[in-house]
C-alpha cells in the first residue's frame, strides 16, 4: 500500500480582477484528487480549463479561494492552502521542487551557478553542490561550454533544460511539472521521461502538465481530467 | 537552513505609526522577521515605506508602537540594564537567554542605539553619499566599523578592508583612493562591505540599487543574495522596483497610502495579487 503525499479537497479557485471592473474569472471548482509516493498525476484538459492554475496553487505560488492542500513531508503533515508564508517557504526547501516554464533568474548568472542554487538554499556545502550541479547539464546534452554562461542568451529549449536541471538537483518527496518538455526536441524529452521515471522509483510524488501525449503516455501513472467546467475527476492513465 | 529552524523572531513591529501633523506616514505597522530572512517592502513613492524602513532601523521615532529587537546573545554591548520588553506588558515566558534579550530600539539612548548601528544593525543609503566618509580612503571607510567596535591592529585593519573590497568586487590597488573618485556602482558596493564587515544580523536597505544602470545593478544584485545565503543576513528592504524585490526577498509587504495592503510569499503576492492596488502595481510592469 503506497503512502498518500497530496491531498488536494473540494479546491476552488477564483480572481477578482479589481482593475478590470471587478471582473470574477472562477479558475477551479471543487478539485479533489490525491497523490501517491512513487506516482505521477498528470493534469489533462483543454487550454484554460485551470492546470497551470492548480499547479501553482500546490507549490503556494498562488492562494485557493477554499479547499485544502495536504501535503505529507517529513516534518509532518501541512495544509498548504492555509500555511503561513515561512511554513511554505521552509515545505519549498525541503520537500516540494518545481519546475515552471520559463526561467526567472537574476541576469548574468553563470549557468552552473544556478544549477548549484537549489542545493547551497538547502544548505549543501559549496564544493558538493559545484561539482553535483555539472551532472544534470551533462546528461541535459547542455554542451559544457555553455556551463559558465548565463542563460540569457540560450535557446528556448536550452533554458528550458537550465531549468529542468535546478528542479530536479536537489531531490524532495515532491515535484510539481509545469510543461517541462515543451521546447525540447526528442532525444531531450526522453532523458526527461527517465529523470521523472526514476525520481518515481524513489518514491517522488509526480505532478505535471505535459502537452506532449508521447510524453505523457510515458509517465503518468494516472491523469487528473480538469474540463472546461473547471471541475476534475481522477483517472488511471 | 538556520532561518527556518529559527523559532523567534530577530525583529518585531508593533502597531508602527508615523503622522506628520494631520497627516499619516504610516500606520499601524505589524511585523515579524526571522534571522536570515529577506523582507521587501514594495510602493509608490509617497507610500510610507521610507518611513517605515527609518522607524524600523531605530533612526526616526514613531508616533506610537513599538520596534523590538532581540540582540545578539553572545554580545557584550548594551549591558542589560534595559529590562525585557514584550509585546503584551508583562509576559515573561519569552525570555530565553540563548534566543538573546529583547530591547526596544526606541527607548534606547541615542549612544546605544548608534552603537548598535555600528555592529548588529546595517544601514544601506539609496546614495552611497549619505553612507560612506566621502573624504576618507575606502580602506578607511571599510575599517571604521571594526574600530568602533575596538579593533586598532592596523595590520588587520587593512588586510580586512583588502579581503571585503575584493569580497565586494572592488578592486584593492583602490584601497587608498577616496570614494569620491569611484563611480557610483562601485561606491555602492564599497557601502555594502561598509557595513557588512562586522558581520551584522540585520541590515536595512533603501533602494540599494536605485540610480544605477541596469547593467552594474544585475551584478549588484548577484552580490547581494550571495552576501544574504553565504552570511545569513536578514535584511529589511525597500525598493519600488518589483524586479529587484522578486529577485531578492522571501517575503513582500505592500504599502498603499501608509497602510500594508497586502503581505505573503514574494512570489504568491507577485503573481496572484489580491489587493486592487497590488493588482494596478503588478499589472504596470513594463515587459523588457
Amino acid at each position: 500500500m503506497s503512502q498518500t503525499v497530496i491531498e488536494v479537497k473540494d479546491l476552488c479557485k477564483y480572481f477578482i480582477l479589481h482593475q478590470q471592473g471587478g471582473i470574477r474569472i472562477d479558475a477551479l471548482d471543487n478539485i479533489s484528487f490525491t497523490v501517491e509516493a512513487g506516482t505521477c498525476v498528470a493534469l489533462y484538459g483543454p487550454s484554460g480549463a485551470g492546470k497551470s492554475t492548480l499547479l501553482k496553487t500546490l507549490y503556494g505560488n498562488y492562494l485557493p479561494t477554499s479547499g485544502s492542500i495536504l501535503v505529507h513531508c517529513p516534518g509532518g503533515v501541512v495544509d498548504i492552502a492555509k500555511a503561513d508564508p515561512r511554513t511554505v517557504s521552509m515545505l519549498r526547501h525541503t520537500c516540494i521542487s518545481y519546475v515552471s516554464q520559463f526561467l526567472r533568474v537574476i541576469p548574468r548568472v553563470s549557468t552552473l551557478d544556478l544549477v548549484a542554487e537549489p542545493l547551497l538554499c538547502a544548505g549543501v556545502d559549496e564544493e558538493t553542490a559545484r561539482r553535483r550541479a555539472c551532472d544534470l547539464p551533462a546528461r541535459l546534452n547542455l554542451p559544457a561550454r555553455l556551463w559558465n554562461l548565463a542563460p540569457a542568451t540560450f535557446s528556448g529549449g536550452e533554458q528550458q533544460r537550465v531549468n529542468i536541471a535546478r528542479g530536479f538537483i536537489r531531490p524532495t518527496p515532491i515535484l510539481l511539472l509545469d510543461e517541462p518538455t515543451a521546447s525540447l526536441d526528442a532525444m531531450n524529452r526522453k532523458v526527461v521521461v527517465e529523470l521523472i521515471k526514476e525520481a518515481c522509483a524513489n518514491d517522488c510524488a509526480v505532478v505535471g502538465i505535459f502537452h506532449d501525449d508521447d510524453t505523457r503516455e510515458q509517465v503518468a501513472t494516472s491523469l487528473v481530467h480538469i474540463n472546461e467546467h473547471h471541475d476534475a475527476e481522477l483517472k488511471s492513465a | 537552513m538556520n532561518m527556518l529552524n529559527s523559532s523567534t523572531p530577530l525583529l518585531k513591529a508593533r502597531n508602527l505609526t508615523k503622522r506628520y501633523g494631520e497627516h499619516i506616514g504610516c500606520q499601524n505597522v505589524n511585523l515579524d522577521l526571522w534571522p536570515g530572512e529577506v523582507l521587501g517592502i514594495v510602493g509608490e513613492s509617497g507610500s510610507g515605506k521610507s518611513t517605515l524602513l527609518n522607524m524600523l532601523s531605530g533612526r526616526l521615532t514613531p508616533t506610537c508602537g513599538q520596534v523590538l529587537y532581540r540582540r545578539d546573545p553572545s554580545s557584550q554591548l548594551l549591558n542589560a540594564h534595559h529590562t525585557q520588553t514584550t509585546e503584551t506588558g508583562n509576559e515573561t515566558g519569552t525570555h530565553d537567554p540563548d534566543a538573546g534579550l529583547e530591547i526596544d530600539l526606541h527607548t534606547l539612548s541615542e549612544g546605544e542605539r548608534r552603537r548598535l548601528l555600528r555592529t548588529e544593525l546595517g544601514f544601506v543609503h539609496q546614495n552611497p553619499r549619505d553612507g560612506l566618509r566621502m573624504r576618507v580612503s575606502a580602506g578607511a571607510n571599510i575599517g571604521e566599523r571594526l574600530m568602533a567596535r575596538g579593533d586598532r591592529h592596523y595590520g588587520h585593519l587593512r588586510t580586512t578592508a583588502l579581503e571585503w573590497l575584493d569580497k565586494v568586487e572592488l578592486s584593492q590597488a583602490r584601497i587608498d583612493d577616496a570614494p569620491a573618485s569611484y563611480s557610483g556602482g562601485m561606491q555602492q558596493r564599497l557601502q555594502i562591505a561598509r557595513n557588512l564587515v562586522t558581520s551584522p544580523r540585520l541590515v536595512y536597505m533603501d533602494e540599494p540599487t536605485g540610480g544605477l544602470d541596469v547593467s552594474v545593478q544585475a551584478r549588484l544584485l548577484d552580490l547581494i543574495r550571495r552576501l544574504v545565503r553565504d552570511m545569513g543576513l536578514a535584511v529589511i528592504l525597500v525598493t519600488h522596483d518589483l524586479a529587484v524585490a522578486r529577485l531578492l526577498s522571501h517575503r513582500l509587504m505592500v504599502m498603499y497610502h501608509g497602510n500594508v495592503v497586502e503581505e505573503g510569499l514574494t512570489d504568491q503576492v507577485l503573481d496572484d495579487p489580491h489587493h486592487a492596488y497590488t493588482q494596478l502595481l503588478v499589472s504596470s510592469i513594463l515587459q523588457g
